[in-house]
C-alpha cells in the first residue's frame, strides 16, 4: 500500500477516535494515577486548525479547475468557449473579491490603529498601579507616557478630521471627534498621577466610542465595489435562485403527468398531500366569506395533527434507519473499509 | 382525450405566480401555530448583561424566496425589541445576505422611526462565515471558555471584543436563544446535537423551506425545537402578528410571496384533479 493512503488511513483513525472520546467521555474525569484529565482541552485550536484545512481545498480546487479548463481553452478542445467563461467569470470574482476585502480591511485597520491608543491608555493604568516588579529604566514614567499617548491621539485626531467618507459629515462624528479632544486635552494639562489616572480611563472610554465609529464608516463605494455587486447580487443571485424556481414548473408538469390514484394507498397519500397544502395557502383567496372563514379555520387544524401525529411517527422510524445506516457507513470510513473513500484496494 | 401539453402547464403556472405579485394581492395567511410560538420567544425575550441572540442564516441564493421572509421578518421583530444578535453562517453562500438583510431592515425601521437608530456593532453583529466541519465548530463554540476570544473577529474585520454589542458575552450561558433559517438537510441536527453544553442549551426557533417540515415536526414533538416557521406560510402569518403588534410598520413582501405561492398551488391541485379525471375516463373506455 503506498505511503499517502497508509498516513491517510493513520490520521482517519486517530482522527476519529479523538471526535468519538470527545463526545462520549466527560469533559473532566478522574484518572487514578495521573489525576483530573480535561479532555478536548485544545478542541477550539483544532476547530481553528480543520477550518484552516478547509481553507486549503479552495485553492485545490481553484487549481483544479484552472488545470482542467484551462487545458480544453489552450488546445481549444471542444466547449472551450465555455471554459473560457468559466475562467473569465473566476478571474473577474477573485480579482473584485480580493479588492473588496482590501477595502474592507482598511477600514477595520484604521479601527484597529484608534483601539490601540485606547489600549495603551488603559495599559499606563496597569502599569502604575502593578504591584509585580517591572523593569525598572526600560519603562517610561507616567507624565512621558501620557504625553506621548496625547501626542498621538492628538495627530490622529488630525488624520480623522481630514477623514472623507460617508458618514464623516455627519453631526455624531464630528461630535465624538470634539469630545475625544477634549478628553485628550483634558489629560495633557494633567499627564501626572493627580488624577489617579480617571483622564486615562476617561480618553480610554471615549477613544474606544471613536474606534467604533470608525469601524462602521463605510468609504465612498467604488467602481469595484459597484461592479461586485453587480457579478454576486445581480448575476450569481439571481441566476442561482432562477434556477431553483425554475424546479416549480417541472413539479407541476411531473403533478400533472404522475400523480395517479391507482391504489389505496395512493388515495391516502394524495389526501393527506391536498389536506396538508390548503391547510397553509392562504384560503382567505376564496374571500372573506362564511366559507372561506371556515375553511381558513379546519384546514390549518387538521394539517397540524396530521403532521404532529402520524407523520412524525413516520419520520422518526425514518431518521432512526437513515441514522443507523449513516452509523455504519460513518465505523466503515473511520476504520478505512469502505474501498471507494480513499483509492483504490490493491487487487489480492 | 389527449394530455394538455406542458406547455399550456409552464404558462398556468406562470400566470398564477405573476398575477397576485403584479397585482399586489396580499390574502390574509393561515395561522400557524409554531409561528405564533417563535413571535412569543421572540416578544417575551429579555436580555441579561452580557446576553446576546446567535441567528444562523443557512441558506443561500436558491432558497430565499422562502427563507429571506423568514429572515426579515424575525430581524425586524429582532431590532425592533432592542434585541442585540450575531449572525453567523456555516453555508458560503449566505455570505451576501448576512450583510444586506439586517443593513435594509435597519434602513426601512429607521425610514418608519426618524427619531430612532439602529447601529452595527451595538444591535447586530454580522460574525460572518464558518468554514469547515459544522459539528467541530459548532461544538467548538458551545464549549468556549470565551467565545469572544474563539471567535475573534467579525466579518467586517472588527475584534469582537470592541464591539459594544459583544461587551460581557462569554459562555454558552449568555445565549438564550439560538435561530436558524436554512434550506439545508442535515446541518439543523448538527446544531441541536452540539449546542449544548452540560445542561445549557439555549432555547431553539428554526426557520425552513417547505420540503423539510415534516422531518422539523419530529423535533417539535420531542421539545428540542420550540418554535417553527414552516416556509413563506410561516413568514407570512409572523408578518401578520408584527402588523398587530407595530400598526404603522411598512408592509413587507412576505404575503405577497405567500399569496402567489397559495394560487400556484391550487392550479397544481386543480392539475392533478384534472389529470385523475382524465385517467378514469381513459380507464373506462379502455
Amino acid at each position: 500500500m503506498p505511503l499517502s493512503q497508509r498516513l491517510i488511513r493513520f490520521f482517519t483513525l486517530i482522527g476519529g477516535v479523538y471526535f468519538f472520546l470527545k463526545f462520549l467521555l466527560p469533559r473532566e474525569f478522574d484518572l487514578p494515577g495521573v489525576g483530573t484529565v480535561t479532555f478536548g482541552k485544545y478542541h477550539e485550536q483544532i476547530s481553528v486548525g480543520l477550518t484552516a484545512l478547509v481553507s486549503m481545498s479552495v485553492g485545490l480546487g481553484l487549481g483544479n479547475m484552472l488545470f482542467g479548463h484551462g487545458k480544453v481553452v489552450v488546445y481549444l478542445r471542444q466547449g472551450w468557449v465555455f471554459s473560457s467563461a468559466l475562467l473569465l467569470g473566476l478571474a473577474s470574482m477573485l480579482v473584485l473579491s480580493g479588492l473588496e476585502w482590501r477595502s474592507t480591511r482598511a477600514q477595520s485597520s484604521a479601527a484597529e490603529e484608534i483601539f490601540l491608543l485606547r489600549d495603551f491608555a488603559l495599559r499606563i493604568k496597569e502599569d502604575a498601579e502593578s504591584k509585580e516588579p517591572l523593569s525598572v529604566g526600560l519603562i517610561k514614567p507616567v507624565e512621558e507616557r501620557n504625553l506621548i499617548l496625547v501626542e498621538s491621539t492628538a495627530r490622529k485626531l488630525d488624520e480623522l478630521a481630514a477623514l472623507d467618507g460617508n458618514g464623516a459629515e455627519s453631526a455624531e462624528w464630528k461630535t465624538l471627534l470634539t469630545s475625544v479632544k477634549a478628553a485628550n486635552d483634558a489629560l495633557r494639562r494633567s499627564p501626572g498621577v493627580e488624577s489617579e489616572f480617571a483622564l486615562n480611563q476617561a480618553l480610554a472610554a471615549k477613544l474606544g466610542e471613536l474606534g467604533a465609529a470608525r469601524g462602521r464608516l463605510q468609504a465612498e463605494p467604488g467602481v469595484q465595489q459597484g461592479l461586485y455587486r453587480i457579478l454576486f447580487n445581480g448575476l450569481f443571485v439571481s441566476l442561482g435562485s432562477a434556477m431553483f424556481a425554475l424546479l416549480g414548473f417541472y413539479i407541476a408538469s411531473a403533478a400533472y403527468r404522475a400523480f395517479r390514484i391507482r391504489s389505496v394507498e395512493s388515495a391516502l397519500m394524495m389526501s393527506a398531500a391536498v389536506i396538508v397544502i390548503l391547510g397553509q395557502i392562504p384560503l382567505a383567496i376564496f374571500g372573506y366569506s362564511d366559507f372561506g372563514q371556515r375553511l381558513q379555520s379546519i384546514f390549518p387544524v387538521v394539517r397540524q395533527w396530521l403532521l404532529t401525529v402520524p407523520n412524525s411517527a413516520a419520520f422518526r422510524a425514518i431518521e432512526l434507519g437513515a441514522s443507523i445506516g449513516a452509523l455504519v457507513m460513518a465505523f466503515r470510513m473511520w476504520f478505512s473499509i469502505e474501498s471507494s473513500s480513499f483509492g483504490k484496494q490493491e487487487k489480492k | 382525450m389527449r394530455e394538455l401539453d406542458r406547455r399550456i402547464i409552464y404558462l398556468l403556472v406562470f400566470i398564477a405566480l405573476s398575477v397576485p405579485l403584479i397585482l399586489k394581492v396580499a390574502a390574509s395567511p393561515a395561522r400557524l401555530q409554531f409561528a405564533e410560538k417563535v413571535f412569543q420567544s421572540i416578544e417575551e425575550q429579555k436580555l441579561g448583561r452580557g446576553d446576546i441572540v446567535l441567528v444562523a442564516i443557512d441558506f443561500g441564493p436558491n432558497s430565499m424566496a422562502e427563507n429571506k421572509p423568514q429572515t426579515d421578518v424575525i430581524i425586524e421583530h429582532l431590532l425592533r425589541k432592542r434585541i442585540k444578535f450575531a449572525l453567523y453562517s456555516q453555508y458560503l453562500l449566505a455570505q451576501t445576505f448576512l450583510e444586506s438583510i439586517p443593513q435594509n431592515v435597519a434602513e426601512r425601521l429607521m425610514r418608519e422611526q426618524p427619531n430612532e437608530r439602529w447601529v452595527y456593532g451595538v444591535d447586530w453583529v454580522n460574525i460572518g462565515v464558518k468554514l469547515g466541519s459544522p459539528s467541530v465548530n459548532i461544538q467548538a463554540l458551545a464549549e468556549s471558555k470565551n467565545i469572544v476570544e474563539y471567535l475573534r473577529k467579525d466579518a467586517r474585520g472588527n475584534s469582537l471584543a470592541d464591539l459594544p454589542a459583544f461587551k460581557d458575552v462569554r459562555r454558552l450561558e449568555n445565549i438564550p436563544l439560538f435561530i436558524q433559517l436554512t434550506s439545508l438537510v442535515g446541518t439543523f441536527e448538527s446544531y441541536v446535537q452540539f449546542l449544548k453544553r452540560d445542561n445549557v442549551r439555549p432555547r431553539f426557533l428554526h426557520g425552513c423551506t417547505s420540503i423539510t417540515i415534516p422531518k422539523a415536526y419530529i423535533y417539535l414533538d420531542s421539545g428540542q425545537l420550540y418554535g417553527l416557521l414552516e416556509g413563506v406560510a410561516g413568514a407570512a402569518w409572523y408578518s401578520t402578528l408584527l402588523t398587530k403588534k407595530f400598526p404603522g410598520r411598512e408592509p413587507d413582501d412576505a404575503l405577497l410571496i405567500n399569496t402567489g405561492l397559495g394560487v400556484a398551488q391550487l392550479v397544481i391541485l386543480a392539475l392533478i384533479v384534472v389529470g385523475n379525471v382524465m385517467y378514469f375516463v381513459q380507464r373506462r373506455r379502455v
